[in-house]
């Protein structure tokens, strides 16, 4: 061993991390501790001094609070992990923290009071019913990690729809909901530490049972079951386990992102590849993560209250895992071939012109039909003319901005060969998100033009980091999601961070977030109109580097083709239509995940003629979503990325259900 | 387009012809009442503008937010910004003489002058009112705050419509930490210790609902003005609405803080 490898051995890196929590720790307890009060009055408070009673009750319980959240997520996110055998696995794949948010969304608008008297119950339901969910879908793949992973991730996006949606209508009643999913950890009692540490205990123990079991499942199906082991049964139990595990932390102090991402991967990356040290190390960075987080978050003077730590950590953790990443050995995700179909080659052709011939009139029918003052009306002549300036816009960019996403979803899909690369995963999405609010918040008059080019620059700055370190070959494929995920965290954060603040501009935030084609204008009609042509345009072109690309990075390059300018090509075209979609429409990301899927089942299968009808379908998804948004609560209008969600989710998981 | 704008509108006597979530308008700013033929023009974040051009409106005012809709907005009818807190240059922000200032322009713009100057004599004569139920008051610094859940509030403080009204009543507020331009804060609650002789005024309906629970909390319980139940709650009112919110914050806050009840 080399004096060097000292320092990365996991008990050092683990040792250091300590002594630094505990130093901040102290240094906190310090700053409330009354002059003259000694040690003991931190478990013996005087009940009549208010300090002592604040040092016992609310800094203590916060880290004991810290630690065993941060080891529950940590566990989870390991467990999660192994079962799913995809590093970007986390409690949140599963759809459960979604859940949770959802059910107490639900019980916060419509029943109030049961927030008081059964907040953690109902979360606990909604997370337990995200995971029914997910695996009632994969049921019939026989829980395939891929299946379960993606129905995870699709179950996640619904259920962020339909809150999005409560939200956009009562967010005056969510606020609470607001600051819960942001994910503070500060308490007022033990009830908390009480409630949650005996709960954990047992899960941590049943986990502890059926590692011996797990390690043979983390070889792979056929020899697992050739040593007689019921792969569905282990799975099942791992799955519950791990969504117990979040549930339960996710009920007591809201959405705490990326532990149960970074945890398992910091573990991996200091060398733990053995199920049960990776699980156990895990837990041990989980938990210690969180508290030294925390702690520094609460030394932070006086507007530390604003920051909550749930969404801190994925600011703090992102540097850290990029560097994780690179020491990362290869996963195995077993890479997709593309199935050429050629014999079928006719019936796709007739599809897409059956897709271009419904997409006009289609076009037509959502500006001339639709509701006014007088109820239901179809127009035309001037009051169509009129009634256009208004509608064709909103069509226009609605569509556009579906296809865009899909175009992007698609190259990034069969280049990644990973089912859920869609433009939110790359980052790209955030980037632009993040450039545009930070213009909304910080001028007073905020313009179309300088939101579009805040939007842009954001974008362009993820785009170029992106394309920097897709040259670097530590960074390629699952890698490079990794990283787009450890990105979009950053945005999440501000976002958070926005939410609680109770800005009064948060409603036009969140309806643009949401996806809406509200704002946008003739120009921004035409730009998008033409920026989506220019894609068209550049299909034939990569058409053959995704078709070799999807053979293999060795096959390919033994083909002749230019690895790294390809790559960087088809980045960037992926990254500037997802700017241009984002700025114009929101971050429909949706759209970017199911046009290709649908697209796909359809039965396009060669590369030029399933990028461009998977356009098509994108456009054609949020093209209805617009209209039926526009026009089902009249005057009130739903943002067409979030009915597009809504509407299309389940069916695209019916798809998906029927084709596996 | 607004609650704000809409709210000192109605205070001007205008015939408001819409406005955004007409129904939630009634609930949480509550006066002045708009009339019950009003039309509800959607969501307030996304003021549904094909509707706002079937109803051809002859003057539309809105929040210098919803700014970008400006060059759609003049299509229709002549739009103008209303803003009661956009403060020249005044520092320390006082968010009062602003709205007056404001409200003052707004009576220009819609060419009633006159009723502005109505208005000012009713808001004066309630204020006046609300100012001489407060004379018996006790003197106790006061804790302005809108329970977020059990655990975290809002705080009024420095910066706030509430703080400058205080300021006129004499009555100390008892958050004197930082706030965010629109003079609020988020904290939890166990901040609401500091000064432990204090009063407390929630705001809002969830606010009440959660009082109880939060109060329970064995740092909050052992406070004094827990402990002697100096706690009280108002409803809704809208704390960026100028004048017209001012007006009504005054009311219940008077009520509220010396015990009695309106009649």
């Amino acid at each position: 061993m080399r004096p060097g490898d000292v320092l990365h051995h996991p008990a050092a890196v683990l040792g250091m991390m300590a002594i630094t929590a505990a130093v901040v720790c102290l240094q906190n307890i310090h700053g409330v501790l009354p002059p003259g009060a000694g040690m003991s009055t931190i478990l013996f408070p005087n009940p009549s001094s208010t300090a002592e009673l604040l040092l016992h009750y609310t800094v203590l319980p916060r880290i004991v609070m810290a630690l065993m959240a941060g080891g529950a997520l940590g566990l989870s996110g390991a467990l999660l992990q192994r079962i799913l055998r995809n590093p970007l696995a986390e409690p949140a794949t599963l759809g459960v923290s979604a859940g949770a948010y959802l059910t107490l969304a639900i019980a916060g608008v419509f029943a109030p009071f049961t927030l008081l008297v059964a907040q953690t119950w109902i979360a606990i339901a909604g997370a337990a019913l995200a995971l029914l969910a997910v695996l009632g879908l994969s049921w019939r793949s026989g829980l395939s990690p891929e299946t379960v992973t993606l129905s995870g991730l699709i179950v996640s996006l619904y259920c962020g729809a339909a809150s999005a949606v409560l939200t956009l209508f009562n967010h005056e009643l969510l606020l609470g909901l607001f600051i819960w999913g942001a994910g503070y950890l500060d308490q007022q009692d033990w009830t908390g530490v009480l409630f949650l540490a005996p709960r954990l205990t047992c899960l941590a123990i049943a986990v502890a049972l059926i590692l011996r079991p797990l390690t043979i499942l983390s070889l792979d199906d056929r020899s697992a079951r050739s040593l007689g082991l019921s792969t569905t049964i282990f799975r099942i139990i791992a799955l519950v386990l791990a969504t117990a595990l979040t549930g339960l932390v996710t009920a007591q102090v809201g959405i705490i992102s990326f532990i149960g991402l970074a945890a398992p991967a910091i573990a991996g990356g200091l060398g733990m590849r053995r199920i049960g040290g990776a699980i156990v190390w895990s837990s041990l960075i989980g938990a210690l993560l969180l508290l030294l987080t925390d702690q520094i978050v609460l030394s932070f003077p006086v507007t530390y209250r604003l920051f909550p730590v749930g969404t801190i950590t994925g600011l703090l953790a992102a540097p850290l895992l990029i560097v994780m990443i690179r020491r990362l050995r290869p996963t195995n995700v077993p890479e997709q071939r593309a199935r050429q179909g050629v014999a079928q080659e006719w019936r796709p052709i007739l599809l897409m012109a059956a897709l271009i011939l419904v997409s006009l009139p289609l076009f037509w029918f959502v500006v001339a039909f639709g509701r006014g003052l007088g109820g239901w009306e179809l127009s035309s002549g001037d009051t169509l003319l009129n009634l256009s300036i208004w509608r064709l816009p909103r069509a226009v960019c609605a569509f556009a901005g579906g296809a865009m996403l899909a175009l992007a979803g698609a190259i990034l899909q069969r280049m990644t060969s990973n089912p859920l690369a869609s433009p939110e995963i790359m980052g790209v999405s955030s980037g632009a998100l993040v450039g545009t609010i930070l213009f909304i918040m910080t001028d007073a008059l905020p313009t179309r033009w300088g939101q579009i080019g805040a939007g842009a620059a954001g974008a362009f700055i993820v785009l170029v980091v992106m394309l920097i370190l897709s040259r670097r070959p530590a960074y390629g494929g699952n890698r490079l999601l990794l990283l787009g995920v450890s990105l979009s965290s950053i945005s999440s954060f501000i976002i958070a961070l926005l939410m609680t603040s109770q800005d009064p501009r948060l409603g036009q935030v969140l309806s643009w977030l949401s996806g809406s084609t509200y704002a946008v204008t003739p120009s921004d009609a035409i730009s998008s109109a033409a920026v989506l042509f220019f894609g068209f345009l550049t299909i034939p072109l990569i058409a053959r580097w995704l078709e070799l690309l999807s053979l293999g990075e060795s096959a390919a390059s033994s083909l002749g083709i230019p690895l790294i300018g390809s790559r960087s090509i088809l980045f960037s075209i992926a990254a500037v239509m997802t700017a241009v979609a984002t700025t114009l429409v929101g971050p429909l990301s949706f759209s970017g995940l199911m046009g290709p899927h649908l697209a796909r089942l359809a039965g396009f299968r060669r590369a030029a003629s399933h990028l461009f009808s998977s356009a098509l379908m994108g456009g054609l998804i949020l093209l209805t979503a617009d209209w039926v948004g526009r026009n089902l609560i009249f005057p009130y209008q739903i943002p067409a990325g979030l009915l597009a969600t809504l509407i299309g989710g389940p069916f695209l998981l019916f798809l998906i259900g029927k084709k596996t | 387009m607004d609650w704000t704008s809409a709210q000192n509108l109605l205070a001007l006597g205008a015939n408001v012809i819409t406005l955004p979530e007409r129904t939630r308008y009634s609930e949480r700013v509550v006066e002045p009442e708009a009339s019950p033929n009003t039309h509800d023009l959607g969501l307030r974040s996304e003021p549904n503008l094909e509707l706002l051009d079937s109803l051809a409106p002859d003057l539309i005012v809105l929040h210098p937010e919803l700014g970008m809709l400006l060059p759609e907005l003049n299509a229709i009818a002549p739009a103008i910004l209303f803003d009661p807190d956009a403060n020249d240059d005044l520092q320390p922000v006082d968010r009062l003489a602003n709205a007056r200032v404001k409200l003052e322009r707004l009576a220009g713009e819609i060419a009633r002058p006159s009723a502005f100057s109505s208005y000012i004599n009713a808001y004066e004569a309630a204020i006046s009112e609300a100012a001489a139920r407060l004379r018996g008051y006790d003197g106790r610094a006061v804790y302005i705050v809108t329970l977020l859940d059990t655990r975290r509030a809002l705080v009024f403080g420095k910066n706030s419509l509430f703080q400058n009204l205080f300021d006129q009543f004499s009555i100390e507020n008892a958050w004197d930490g930082p706030t965010s331009f629109y003079g609020h804060a988020t904290v939890t609650i166990d901040a609401l210790a500091r000064q432990s002789h204090a009063r407390l005024l929630s705001v809002g309906r969830e606010s009440r609902l959660l009082l109880q629970p939060a109060l329970q909390s064995p740092v909050i319980a052992s406070l004094p003005y827990v402990r002697e139940e100096r706690a009280v709650a108002i409803d809704d009112v809208l704390f960026y609405g100028g004048l017209p919110s001012a007006q009504r914050f005054a009311r219940l806050a008077s009520f509220a803080l010396t015990d009695t009840t309106a009649p």
